[in-house]
């Protein structure tokens, strides 16, 4: 069944989509007690727009600080973008809604900057530029 | 809404409901509601609603429905014109009225501007849509069939993604969107609003869907070609 959305699932998506789960499916087991004991996670579905996926903790009657920090805290990966975090009262739900980092892209962009600091910091390009520019005053040195 | 302080009444019973239930709600929302729930009622027997009322509106959720047209709602929505918002949530499978008690204050309205990242994602999106689904769209029907999964794109953007089923019978395109969240009667309208080619509309909450036809015309095409020409 063909899915309307703007990413397509890939390699890397599919593996930070289990370890988020994983990760969510722990944090749930510490906080299920009291009137949260029926509290239990369930996959919505892919984003439309960004590459990200939305998770929802059902039956959360209780609802503290710690509990939403804790949360918070499992998204601050690196392979994390951004998340969203909607807290409905109506159904006694929390959404998440988190967008992942493509990691190929971000390594690429930083191996290009770092060729290009490189490169245009080495002082051999300008003083081969002035050696161009006036080969008998700066070829002297040599 | 907690289940246990809403009065839930059912529609079926051939007693009124309590009275100590229905104090809590004005003549006025009284009205609509009974209006609202005798039209539903024509077509779903089983059809019980709860209500909460707060200071500024009341919410009112219609349980037991199985499917719902856009005449039906659209025949639902001018009823009252206190009636302002008009959804269906498909996880907790209920038809949700918002009808406010007095006018909004005025606030400036801000207009949203789609960025180009946005349509451009827009655009991939049905692009690689339309691309999957190679063998059962024609060319000449392509233009039309884009519009319309951008409306569907426009329903979910920013939540979940829908799995679209499209299927060609002659001279239909019928399609299915699954995996819905919420609907909104303005959303439907603006489906139905693309054309004449787009017909029955009709959202099952059983089983989480939208469905309606796109009717391929003459008129579509021969505009098309039109446009073509004088290019």
């Amino acid at each position: 069944m063909p899915l309307l959305s703007a990413q397509s699932e890939s390699k890397h998506s599919e593996e930070f989509r289990s370890h988020i789960k994983s990760s969510l499916c722990q944090a749930i087991g510490a906080f299920t007690y009291g009137e949260n004991v029926d509290m239990m996670l369930s996959e919505v579905g892919r984003t439309t727009g960004r590459d990200g996926y939305i998770f929802e903790i059902h039956h959360v009657f209780t609802l503290n600080e710690g509990m939403l920090s804790t949360f918070r805290h499992l998204f601050q990966n690196d392979f994390v973008d951004d998340f969203d975090q909607d807290i409905d009262f109506e159904n006694n739900l929390i959404r998440f809604t988190v967008y992942f980092c493509d990691t190929g892209q971000k390594n690429k962009r930083g191996c290009y900057m770092y060729k290009a600091f490189f490169s245009f910091n080495n002082p051999c390009l300008y003083y081969g530029l002035l050696c161009i520019w006036n080969p008998t005053r700066y070829l002297s040195f040599l | 809404m907690e289940p246990n302080a809403i009065p839930v009444f059912s529609l079926t019973d051939e007693t009124p409901p309590t009275p100590a239930g229905l104090k809590a709600l004005d003549n006025e929302d009284r009205a609509v509601i009974t209006t609202v729930a005798n039209k539903l009622q024509e077509k779903h027997k089983d059809v019980i609603f709860s209500t909460k009322v707060l200071p500024s509106r009341t919410l009112v959720n219609f349980y037991n429905l199985n499917a719902l047209s856009i005449e039906e709602l659209r025949r639902i929505n001018i009823c009252n014109h206190r009636i302002k918002k008009l959804e269906i949530h498909f996880s907790s499978a209920t038809l949700n009225l918002t009808l406010w008690k007095k006018e909004k204050p005025p606030r400036a309205k801000e207009r949203k501007n789609v960025g180009t990242n946005e349509t451009k994602n827009m655009k991939r999106a049905v692009t690689s849509f339309v691309e999957k689904q190679a063998s059962t769209i024609r060319e000449s029907d392509e233009r039309v069939i884009r519009a319309v999964l951008r409306v569907l794109l426009r329903w979910t953007w920013g939540s979940a993604a829908s799995n679209v089923v499209c299927h060609q019978d002659g001279d239909r395109y019928s399609f299915t969107a699954k995996n819905l969240r919420t609907v909104s009667f303005k959303q439907l309208q603006e489906l139905v609003e693309l054309g004449d080619y787009v017909q029955g509309v009709r959202v099952n909450i059983k089983e989480k869907c939208a469905a309606f036809y796109v009717e391929r015309t003459t008129s579509y095409i021969q505009e098309n070609r039109a446009k073509r020409r004088r290019t």
